[in-house]
């Protein structure tokens, strides 16, 4: 049996950032760090990239030896967990081991939901979520002509690029009427299609799938509106799901882990973080899922140092939805809402529209302070408009300047508030 | 982990936006004359004093590193520089989401993050800068300064465990050095042996016992003659909340209004701690004290603090501000100023001073209690200087956390009602509100 | 030359201070003090008197920042009385014992209630047991010449005490005579150097804790606070001999010698003697005169410092007569009697025989204290001189006027 006062299940962002987050308070209680897949921590995030060959796999790593090494943080690799029996403080690993701790973070992500489509099970699909997810989508795609990809978010639309960058030819079918919805409004999605289309990438949107179904190296998707379409690659790309799988019973779940905002579960030594949570959202008083990898940051520092008994940590804010988008070149960017002024009175725009050139800018305010942001290819500080929101700060005077200079108004009125 | 590393420090009002540093930078970085391409911005609003600075602070615990998924940012755990390796940006941009500071952005051309990297340890831009407006620090430096001068208090006054009065007279006394007389009316700094007992003192710059009453004009007279015989000696008083807000009003008031060049620091413990905690004027609604006890009729004080330092905004000071020791870089800032602004007159600053021994709380928490009661707005952080017109926040607290987040942490609140807290959060807000009309856009 | 000038007693102060060169003065107005306050401000004003000028919010303050002032080197001078002197109580009431040589006017004035602005020495009298020297004038002349020789009492190095000048409110604050103002450089000669603060000081250059607690129930406390105590009375104590000394220095270099103790008039064959203090001796002085014109063998003995109580020479005047009719403008309410006479008593005590003496209390609240009034505390003395029994309470002389 292990002993360790911390236990960090996960080798993401979020477990990586509680690391830090204990150490602030705790220089020295140990610290013991599992991972599934046998791997130097990476990020999800990356695998877009390294599909489309711009990072190199041996390369991805997040952190090396000398970060566990100074921190000293025993990282097993390749160890994970299979049940975390709550009430015993005990984790029983895959490889057989036990380990008793003190105290549990849960950082153990999320896993692919896949949609329950006629035929899917028999087909060659693919998701992408692991290092190895992304490296057989590598493979396959040297050889393949074409893939479909289920699903206009995040993924799927960086695969889209990823993909026909590589010279596929690419169709993405969305059952939503717009691409990348939870981030983007009408116009600015309509933007971003027509990028995507103008480089041969084809979209359908509005489209649900009636059936699947798979032979010659090719897989075939019908849909509902009588479209048949067939690739040399599907790819399944509809979102995620925490993956909560070792938990038993007594810690509370819903769609997530519900943790409160220091990270804390019902149990009491056991905190999870990042995307396997359900937390507080920013705006509104509910629980949400928000698989983002800022979040994730934030809550392992604050799960860390919530552990490590640190009075002064903060609260976490709250969930926000925000994200920066590359799509050929073009630079996108979302943070917080980004809709809702036509059916909620209280919130008004200010936008900017080229019909030229592909440049969009949206703030949408609620009176004086910002709610969200959408800017594709504008200039202004991601970081700082991230923080007026966070801190709803009062921009009356500024809002003119904010609109039509938002670099230099940002950075004005971040600048008067520091010391 | 906890060492203290260099950042470039800024000191907005020393900038004259003359752009060389960005001019500087851009030369070393990209070859370029243009400012746009340096990896530090000033930029200049309307008014005199508005500047918009783009800088990386070198932050102790990055935010762009944790953030960035490629692994290609990190911060050097020798030199705490955090640097971007060009060859592994992927150039996803979430670094920039990440920092408030503007300290990162994509290069236009290249499509990799960059951003300052100190220049190595030698930053060009600093070495550019002729106003001083930047400079090189480490977190460390500071307290470094602090301990490089001279305690001018002796060890082993008889403060009790945990004193926030003897962090703060201790750290006051040195910055503002040994040409000083120092005046420590009745109370906790004079009880503890300030100027001494039976022949003996503990102050090594001359010091003596006002009355409780008469602090300020003392002082007033003290610097007049020094005035007159050409000399310039710093007058510093260091009083409590009774001799200041209470029975020496008076003579503070006059000496405010007569622009007396003194440096008046209160420090505010919210009652007569040393005479066994009764009430002052400056003891909040619902607390407990000697003389405002808790029973089945009475439930502490009934009225609210007098809001003192807001009073002095009013009474033609040079400067006044408020402070807490849990904010001791911002003391130092606001003592420096509080030292320039008494060679024109009087410069008040009212420090918020938590009482373990008679607020009841733990030594131990002392800090803790600072930074909620300014996390709470009990106790907002502000300037004010004659010179500006106006008053600013120099920790503005935008979500502040709820008053009963501090209140319960102290002994002397334990026993509020509902109601009580209720009072008490109406009255926070409402005095957030008045100052915040003063803070002039 | 000597200027010549028509004024009134505060004037006559505030020429006073003006050749005494402070380095500042605090005013704040209180009648009968307030003209004295203006004729001082306007001086400065003027260039007359080129002092700090601390026109401060109340007198507690005014004596603080002389107090500040005095222990950074500056020579100070300021006036008050009654209510004013009563709220200055506190910094007035630590003043001698921080040995600070303070001058202060004293236009006296009596106390409230009833509410009343008139001359009477209840103020003065009040604080008389606290360290403060006090000398009581007489007249215009003797006010501005007693201010000038104040500073010089007061920071001699044997006495390093502070000194009251009281002259009375309305009698002599108002009433106005000839006076003449010394020259500026005969003045310098008389003062010297000052030197005030060489024995306590609030300076970088010689640092130095100001009154640190001292006492308690052990150690070296006890001991330190009986010295500091009895080098206070020693002060008092040497004042007798510099008031004496100054004095007669004064009378050397300038023509006018003032009494500086006790003043005996037509008293070498007296029988009997009324005693005065402050400006009722000149009313008391023509009643004298008119009993003398008699065959009445009456004199008179005035008191011009009153503290310390100079007691050797006290004795001397006092038992040169057979009874005395004591003449107070104040009242001692733990003794029934005025607060001369009382101390007139104790002073008594030290002689082998028994002099019967009368308290008398005139003069309250701006009342007049005319020659007719003298003539009857001559009568009253006189009778007890016969051997008629003096009354056990005081006679009130304005009670029927
Ligand atoms: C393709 C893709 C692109 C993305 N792009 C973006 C983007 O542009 N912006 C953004 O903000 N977010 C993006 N995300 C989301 C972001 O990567 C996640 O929010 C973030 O990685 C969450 O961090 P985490 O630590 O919670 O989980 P993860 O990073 O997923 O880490 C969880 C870790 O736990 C391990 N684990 C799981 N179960 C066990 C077990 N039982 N025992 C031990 N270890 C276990 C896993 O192997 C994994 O290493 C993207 C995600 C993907 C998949």
């Amino acid at each position: 049996m292990i002993n360790t006062k911390y236990l960090l299940i996960g080798s993401g962002h979020a477990a990586l950032s509680a690391i830090d987050g204990i150490r602030m308070q705790d220089e020295n209680g140990p610290i013991l760090m599992t991972g599934a897949e046998g791997r130097s921590p990476y990020s999800p995030t990356i695998l877009p990239y390294v599909i489309a060959g711009r990072k190199d796999p041996s390369k991805t790593q997040l952190k090396d030896e000398a970060f566990f090494k100074t921190r000293k943080v025993i990282f097993m690799e390749k160890d994970p967990v299979k049940v975390l029996n709550s009430v015993m403080s005990r984790a029983y690993l895959e490889s057989g081991k036990e380990v008793s701790y003190e105290k549990v973070l849960v950082a153990t992500g999320a896993v692919p939901q896949v949609p329950s489509i006629p035929g899917l099970d028999d087909c060659p699909y693919e998701v992408l979520r692991t290092m190895e997810d992304a490296l057989k989508i590598r493979e396959k795609a040297k050889k393949a002509q074409s893939a479909i990809i289920v699903g206009a978010g995040l993924i799927g639309m960086h695969l889209a690029e990823a993909l026909s960058s590589l010279g596929l030819k690419v169709t993405v079918v969305e059952a939503l009427p717009h691409v990348l919805g939870t981030y983007f409004d009408e116009v600015s999605s309509q933007m971003i299609r027509q990028s995507f289309e103008e480089r041969g990438v084809k979209i359908l949107t509005g489209c649900l799938i009636s059936k699947a179904a798979s032979g010659d190296g090719v897989c075939a998707l019908s849909l509902q509106n009588g479209i048949d379409l067939s690739a040399n690659m599907l790819i399944i790309a509809t979102g995620v799901r925490p993956r909560t799988d070792i938990l038993d019973e007594y810690v509370k779940k819903d769609k997530g882990i519900l943790v409160d905002n220091f990270m804390k579960t019902n149990v009491p030594n056991i905190w999870a973080a990042g995307d396997v949570v359900q937390c507080k959202d920013f705006f509104e008083d509910r629980m949400v899922l928000n698989g983002i990898l800022p979040n994730a940051v934030q809550q392992g520092i604050i799960a860390g140092r919530s552990m490590a008994n640190d009075n002064n940590v903060k609260p976490f804010r709250g969930s926000i939805a925000m994200n920066t988008f590359s799509f050929f070149g073009n630079k996108a960017l979302s943070i917080g809402q980004v809709n809702g002024s036509d059916n909620n009175s209280d919130l008004k725009e200010d936008i900017i529209l080229s019909s030229s050139s592909v440049r969009y800018q949206k703030i949408l305010y609620k009176e004086d302070i910002i709610r969200g942001v959408i800017s594709i290819n504008t200039q202004l500080d991601p970081g700082v408009f991230l923080r007026l929101i966070i801190d709803q700060i009062s921009v009356h005077e500024q809002k003119n300047l904010l609109g039509a200079s938002s670099l230099k108004a940002g950075r004005l009125i971040m600048s008067a508030r520091w010391r | 982990m906890g060492k203290a590393y260099y950042t470039i420090a800024i000191q907005p009002e020393k900038c004259n936006g003359c752009n060389d540093c960005m001019v500087a930078c851009a030369q070393k970085k990209e070859g370029t004359t243009n400012p746009s391409d340096a990896r530090l911005s000033i930029e200049l609003g309307e008014e005199a004093l508005a500047k918009g600075f783009a800088l990386c602070r070198q932050c102790a615990m990055p935010q762009c590193v944790m953030v960035c998924p490629s692994g290609a940012l990190r911060k050097d755990e020798e030199t705490g520089i955090v640097s971007v390796d060009e060859t592994e940006c992927v150039g996803c941009r979430l670094c920039t989401l990440a920092c408030a500071y503007a300290g990162i952005a994509l290069h236009p051309k290249k499509q990799k993050a960059v951003k300052c990297d100190l220049c190595g340890g030698d930053p060009t831009c600093v070495k550019s800068c002729k106003t001083g407006a930047l400079s090189l620090v480490t977190a460390g430096d500071l307290y470094r300064r602090w301990g490089d001068l001279e305690d001018l208090f002796v060890p082993g006054m008889s403060f009790c465990l945990g004193c926030n009065s003897e962090l703060i007279v201790r750290h006051t006394l040195r910055r503002v050095g040994s040409n000083t007389v120092v005046a420590t009316p009745p109370g906790c700094v004079a009880g503890v042996g300030a100027v001494g007992v039976n022949g003996f003192t503990a102050t090594k710059v001359p010091v003596f016992h006002p009355l409780l009453t008469n602090t300020a004009s003392m002082l007033a007279g003290i610097k007049r003659y020094y005035n007159r015989i050409g000399r310039e000696v710093t007058m510093l008083a260091l009083a409590g909340d009774g001799g200041t807000a209470d029975v020496g009003f008076q003579s503070l008031s006059g000496a405010a209004e007569r622009g007396e060049q003194i440096i008046y620091i209160c420090l505010d413990n919210e009652g007569y701690m040393n005479t066994g905690a009764q009430r002052s004027s400056t003891t909040p609604f619902g607390a407990w004290t000697s003389t405002t006890p808790v029973g089945e009729a009475l439930k502490g004080k009934t009225r609210d603090a007098k809001p003192l330092p807001v009073i002095m905004v009013m009474h033609n000071c040079e400067y006044v501000a408020t402070a807490c020791s849990a904010f001791m870089e911002d003391y130092y800032q606001k003592l420096e100023k509080a030292i320039e602004a008494s060679k024109k007159g009087m410069a008040y600053i009212h420090v918020f001073s938590p009482c373990p021994t008679g607020w009841r709380f733990l030594p131990s928490k002392l800090i803790e209690v600072g930074r909620k009661a300014v996390a709470s707005n009990m106790v907002p952080l502000w300037e004010y200087s004659r010179e500006g017109e106006s008053l600013r926040f120099t920790q503005p607290v935008d979500n502040p956390i709820p008053v009963e987040d501090y209140l319960f942490l102290i002994g002397k609140y334990r026993h509020l009602s509902r109601e009580q807290i209720e009072h008490i959060q109406d009255m926070v807000n409402e005095r957030i509100r008045i100052l915040k009309a003063l803070v002039k856009e | 030359m000597p200027m010549s000038i028509v004024c009134d007693g505060n004037e006559a102060a505030a020429w006073g201070v003006a050749r005494a060169k402070p380095d500042m003065v605090a005013v704040y107005p209180i009648t009968p003090q307030s003209s004295l306050a203006e004729y001082i401000s306007q001086f400065v004003a003027d260039g007359i008197i080129q002092a700090d000028l601390m026109d401060v919010e109340g007198e507690h303050t005014v004596l603080s920042v002389l107090q500040g002032a005095c222990l950074a080197g500056a020579r100070t001078f300021t006036a008050t009385c009654g209510q004013g002197l009563a709220f200055m109580f506190e910094p007035y009431f630590r003043t001698p014992p921080l040995r600070l040589p303070i001058v202060m006017s004293i236009v006296t004035r009596d106390g409230i209630t009833p509410q009343c602005v008139w001359g009477g020495q209840q103020d003065a009298m009040t604080v008389k047991e606290v360290g403060w020297i006090q000398m009581y004038c007489e007249d215009v002349q003797e006010v501005m010449d007693t201010v000038i020789m104040a500073f010089k009492i007061a920071e001699h190095p044997d006495v390093m005490l502070p000194v009251n000048v009281c002259h009375d409110g309305n009698y002599l604050s108002y009433g106005v005579s000839k006076a003449e103002v010394p020259d500026q450089e005969d003045v310098d000669a008389f003062l010297g150097r000052k030197n005030t603060n060489w024995h306590v000081a609030l300076d970088p250059e010689r640092p130095m804790a100001v009154d640190p607690l001292t006492g308690g129930a052990g150690g070296a406390g006890p001991s330190m606070f009986v010295r500091y105590r009895k080098g206070l009375c020693k002060g008092m104590q040497n004042a007798l001999r510099v008031i004496t000394d100054v004095h007669a220095d004064w009378a050397r270099r300038f023509g006018r010698p003032w009494a500086p103790l006790v003043e005996e008039y037509r008293l070498e064959d007296a029988e009997y003697a009324i005693v005065t203090i402050g400006s009722m001796t000149g009313a008391a002085k023509d009643a004298v005169d008119e009993a003398r014109g008699k065959g009445k063998r009456v004199g008179l003995i005035k008191f011009k410092t009153f503290r310390p109580f100079p007691l050797k020479a006290a004795l001397s005047s006092l038992s040169k007569v057979k009874a005395l009719g004591v003449v107070d403008r104040a009242v001692n309410f733990g003794w029934n009697c005025g607060p001369l006479y009382q101390e007139i008593l104790a002073a008594l005590y030290h002689l082998r025989e028994c002099i019967p003496a009368i308290s008398f209390i005139g003069g309250l609240a701006g009342s007049d204290l005319t020659v007719d009034k003298f003539n009857m505390v001559i009568e009253e003395t006189e009778a007890v001189y016969r051997g008629k029994p003096g009354p056990t309470e005081p006679i009130w002389l304005n009670e029927k006027d």
